[in-house]
């Protein structure tokens, strides 16, 4: 839990490029995927602790990844970030285990200040399992 | 009439007597008059008192507008069938035809407003015969207000179900290209020095997606449809 590494899943290029120098300006290292098979087989590898998911992925959607990884690797915090989502949307995200959910266009100040508090309460947690 | 064409009626058309047609017409659910050549009621059934709310004696023999209790039966001397309204009143003329070209007319939907009961959404049903060998129309009359009022309701909830899914997919494809204008002008801003032109016009291009943003979020949080007039037409009111 020490490197602040952060996974973000979104299925344009140009979306990824943006979270990519977003948090990397701010100290974070980003990895980045373009579907949720792929962030599974990146989480095989190696854990991340703070997700950013798209909810319209092709193939297996933003709320299936969240569901299958938080089962897996329950501490993961993972938001939500969607270019339209109804009230029932937003329940089932809340059922996934999303952390908090953001709807596009996304300020920069507000997905950092997520990150920020993903990681302090992973620090948290951290100190009170020591 | 002459006898022949009485005889031609006659042989085309069932023969009723008033006592047995009103026997058969009372046992329906819904509202029966019998409309004599004089377009006056010859006879009612129990639901048709019930819908005009009115007794045998102020029904029967009453000209169709005042036995029904039709707002424009008094607009004239003369009364019903005589003023302007009655050239469009489709009760009236879906009786006349009956009776002067001998056919049926089935589920006519029309409109009609009342002293008692208001304006009404009705559907009527005429039939050309021989009641006590005088030719008549048989009336029945079903209010469909409430159907009428279902139907626009379920409607404009087809309506609102469009609109959310329109909202829905324009947004999401907009939010896409939202995001990546609106973010990389903030990571351009924080680049470029304070005193930079180039700084105050990035500024205005976030500005302006910001707007765009907020219309996306706008279309989003859309929960009745309502319109508002625009140039020469009307286009949807994302303001609600």
């Amino acid at each position: 839990m020490g490197e602040k590494q952060i996974l973000v899943v979104d299925d344009e290029q140009s979306i990824l490029n943006l979270y990519s120098q977003a948090f990397s300006r701010e100290g974070y290292i980003v990895r980045a995927a373009k579907t949720a098979e792929e962030a599974l087989e990146i989480f095989e590898q190696e854990q991340y602790w703070v997700l950013f998911l798209d909810l319209n992925l092709p193939g297996m959607n933003g709320v299936e990844l969240c569901r299958q990884i938080c089962k897996e690797w329950p501490m993961v915090i993972p938001y939500a970030v969607t270019g339209y989502a109804s009230v029932f949307e937003l329940a089932e995200c809340r059922e996934a285990g999303f952390e908090d959910y953001f709807i596009k266009p996304v300020k920069k100040s507000d997905l950092i200040s997520a990150a920020e508090h993903a990681f302090k309460k992973l620090e948290k947690w951290k100190k009170i399992n020591e | 009439m002459t006898e022949d064409k009485t005889d031609k009626i006659l042989k085309s058309s069932k023969i009723y007597t008033k006592e047995g047609l009103l026997e058969v017409i009372d046992a329906l659910p819904i509202a029966i008059a019998v409309i004599d050549s004089n377009r006056a009621v010859a006879l009612a059934n129990k639901l048709a008192y019930l819908f005009t709310n009115k007794n045998q004696e102020q029904l029967i023999g009453k000209v169709g507008g005042e036995a029904f209790g039709c707002i424009h039966h008094e607009d004239v001397p003369e009364g019903c069938g005589f003023g302007p309204e009655c050239l469009r009143c489709k009760l009236r003329t879906t009786v006349l035809e009956t009776m002067e070209q001998k056919k049926p007319q089935h589920m006519v939907e029309i409109s009609m407003v009342f002293e008692n009961h208001g304006e009404r959404d009705l559907r009527i049903s005429t039939l050309p015969m021989i009641l006590d060998g005088d030719e008549v129309v048989l009336l029945s009359i079903e209010d469909i207000t409430e159907v009428k009022k279902y139907e626009q309701a379920a409607m404009e909830k087809e309506k609102l179900s469009v609109v959310f899914q329109t909202a829905g997919a324009v947004c999401h494809e907009m939010n896409q290209p939202l995001m990546v204008i609106s973010g990389f002008s903030e990571l351009l801003l924080e680049d470029l020095p304070e005193d930079s032109v180039q700084r105050d016009n990035l500024k205005e291009i976030k500005k302006q997606v910001d707007r765009l943003g907020l219309i996306t979020k706008k279309l989003m949080t859309i929960s009745k449809y309502k319109t508002r007039p625009y140039l020469n037409q009307r286009i949807l009111n994302i303001d609600g």
